[in-house]
């Protein structure tokens, strides 16, 4: 089974020209259209992010990762294809066909999401703990009592001191922000959790235990979890499928032992064989 | 005879290393069968293409050619060389387990929880999982003050006897070996000997590769011998 299925999912940024599809892409070697310079960041992405299971998205800066997670996950709506979601009662929808109000609806009742900027993800201003509690205000819990309950349980699960929920995130450490940035993604029970670059700031050794945080939570909630990284070990660890990107196109997809033990394309060959 | 588990019929590897732009087989046309409660050994030299012959079946090399069948449980039959990659996984989880020399676990990971890990991925509770790895390690041999220490820490031999109980904590309809003896010390193969031949007993069906010749004698019911040269070529 399967959450998401694209076809042809394509973005633009730029005015756009005839041939902008054909004269960008890994064969091309770029992903900016010759002709009249538009940046082709998806070209006829086709994909499927298998349910209860981690994709990883590896591929080099600008290959169109972050661009892929943000139109799944409903903050960009510029991309044309199709791309359909199977949401928890099993209908599939098709992303494009939703209004803002009906991706937002998504986006705070059925997806998470984590930056590699916490500031991207918290609000400073704000206790760490009111930052859980905001999440689970919008899945339409009103009792402060309930709210400060869970956000004291998401903090706990996720490795947060509690004594400091009513801190600003601001004083944390780098890997405690992702900690809370964490609990704040699950504080609706999402059913997908986008993940980009989540460890990618951090010390190698604050950067395990957040890797061991994630995988423990797959082990225990069976999320779906789409993983972006360019760090190829971080996939290998935690992704059990893997899809490649290069110049907005998806050169490769495969189980994760296969794409690092038999590589079939040129570029994951290289980036494989430079990662060893 | 006992039923057919899987059948191989002209499987065949070939790598293209776009580097260098060459190509060569690592093997072509092999065929066998493997029954359940037997072992099939492949035998055959160096470079030989033997690992590469479990790896296709198991999937961690993308077959170039040929079928595997193979008979689930359920009475199903499933291509292994085109099966989805999302059905290859689950029976990888539950009927299909592979031992190879080396064993992959997470850095920080318990040998227990190392052992639970293939459990949990799928619907019983992480308490139970952990029971039936405690079990596991106690049959295969494990001494109880590692397994709660990461295998990154133990000897060749030790971590091993995790390899294996990993893959037997699923109870497997399918084990692919890759020569699991090769660091282990004479007491410990004898243990991992005894263990194949209990799993043979049990029904369980098994191919693979084993360094000794004299083991392989003892253990297989079938000999295929693997090779006739690795042809280089151009791509
Ligand atoms: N708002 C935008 N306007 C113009 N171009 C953009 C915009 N957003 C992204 N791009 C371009 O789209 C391409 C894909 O960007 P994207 O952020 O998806 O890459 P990425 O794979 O996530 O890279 P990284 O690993 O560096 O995060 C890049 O060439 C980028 O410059
Ligand atoms: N991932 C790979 N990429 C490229 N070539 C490979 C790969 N794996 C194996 N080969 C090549 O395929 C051939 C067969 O190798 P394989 O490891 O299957 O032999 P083997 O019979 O298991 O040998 P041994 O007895 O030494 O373990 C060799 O030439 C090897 O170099
Ligand atoms: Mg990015
Ligand atoms: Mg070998
Ligand atoms: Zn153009």
């Amino acid at each position: 089974m399967t959450v998401f299925e694209t076809q042809n999912l394509t973005r633009f940024y730029g005015v756009r020209c005839p041939r902008c599809l054909e004269k960008t892409g890994a064969a091309a070697g770029t992903n900016i259209c010759p002709d009249c310079g538009t940046v082709v960041a998806l070209n006829n992405v086709n994909l499927r992010v298998p349910k209860g299971e981690i994709l990883g998205v590896i591929g080099e800066s600008g290959s169109g990762k972050t661009t892929l997670l943000r139109y799944l996950y409903g903050v960009d709506f510029g991309a044309t294809g199709s791309a359909l979601y199977r949401n928890p009662s099993g209908e599939m929808i098709e992303l494009g066909e939703l209004d803002p109000a009906q991706r937002r609806r998504l986006r705070d009742r059925e997806f998470g999401i984590v930056f590699q900027n916490p500031h991207q993800g918290l609000n400073f201003r704000i206790s760490a703990g009111g930052n859980i509690a905001e999440r689970v205000l919008v899945s339409g819990e009103r009792n402060y009592g309930n709210i400060r309950e869970r956000a004291t349980l998401l903090l706990d699960r996720t490795g947060v001191p509690t004594r400091r929920m009513d801190e600003s995130p601001a004083g944390f450490s780098g890997g405690m922000q992702q900690r809370v940035q964490i609990a704040r993604a699950l504080a609706t029970e999402p059913c997908v959790l986008f993940l980009d670059e989540v460890t990618t700031s951090l010390d190698l050794s604050v950067q395990a235990k957040i890797l061991d945080l994630i995988l423990e939570l797959h082990q225990r909630t069976r999320l779906s979890i789409l993983l972006v990284t360019h760090d190829i070990g971080v996939a290998r660890m935690l992704a059990s499928h893997c899809i490649v990107m290069r110049y907005g196109q998806v050169v490769e997809t495969g189980l994760m032992d296969q794409i690092l033990e038999d590589p079939q394309h040129a570029y994951t060959q290289e980036l494989i064989g430079a990662s060893l | 005879m006992s039923a057919t588990i899987l059948e191989v019929r002209n499987l065949k590897k070939r790598f293209t290393l776009h580097e260098t732009q060459t190509s060569f087989d690592a093997f072509d046309n092999v065929s066998l069968t493997v029954r359940a409660g037997s072992f099939t050994g492949l035998v055959g030299a160096s470079g030989a293409g033997k690992s590469s012959i479990l790896k296709c079946i198991y999937r961690r090399y993308l077959p170039s050619g040929g079928n595997c069948w193979f008979h689930t449980t359920d009475g199903e039959i499933v291509d292994l060389v085109t099966a989805s990659d999302q059905r290859t996984l689950e029976l990888r989880r539950k009927e299909i387990r592979f031992v190879s020399q080396f064993l992959h676990t997470l850095p920080r990971q318990s040998a227990r929880k190392a052992v639970a890990e293939p459990l949990i991925q799928s619907e019983i509770t992480p308490e139970d999982a952990l029971n039936q790895a405690t079990a596991t390690l106690e049959r295969i041999g494990l001494p109880q003050r590692l397994w709660d220490l990461p295998p990154a820490t133990f000897s060749g031999g030790e971590r091993q006897l995790v390899n294996m109980a990993r893959a037997l904590i699923v109870r497997p309809r399918l084990l692919l070996l890759d020569e699991p003896t090769a660091s282990l010390d004479p007491a410990s193969t004898r243990k991992m000997v005894e263990e194949i031949a209990r799993l043979k007993a049990e029904g369980v069906a098994l191919l693979g590769v084993f360094h000794d010749p004299e083991l392989m004698d003892a253990l297989a019911e079938e000999k295929i011998h693997v090779g006739g040269g690795v042809t280089w070529e151009k791509a």
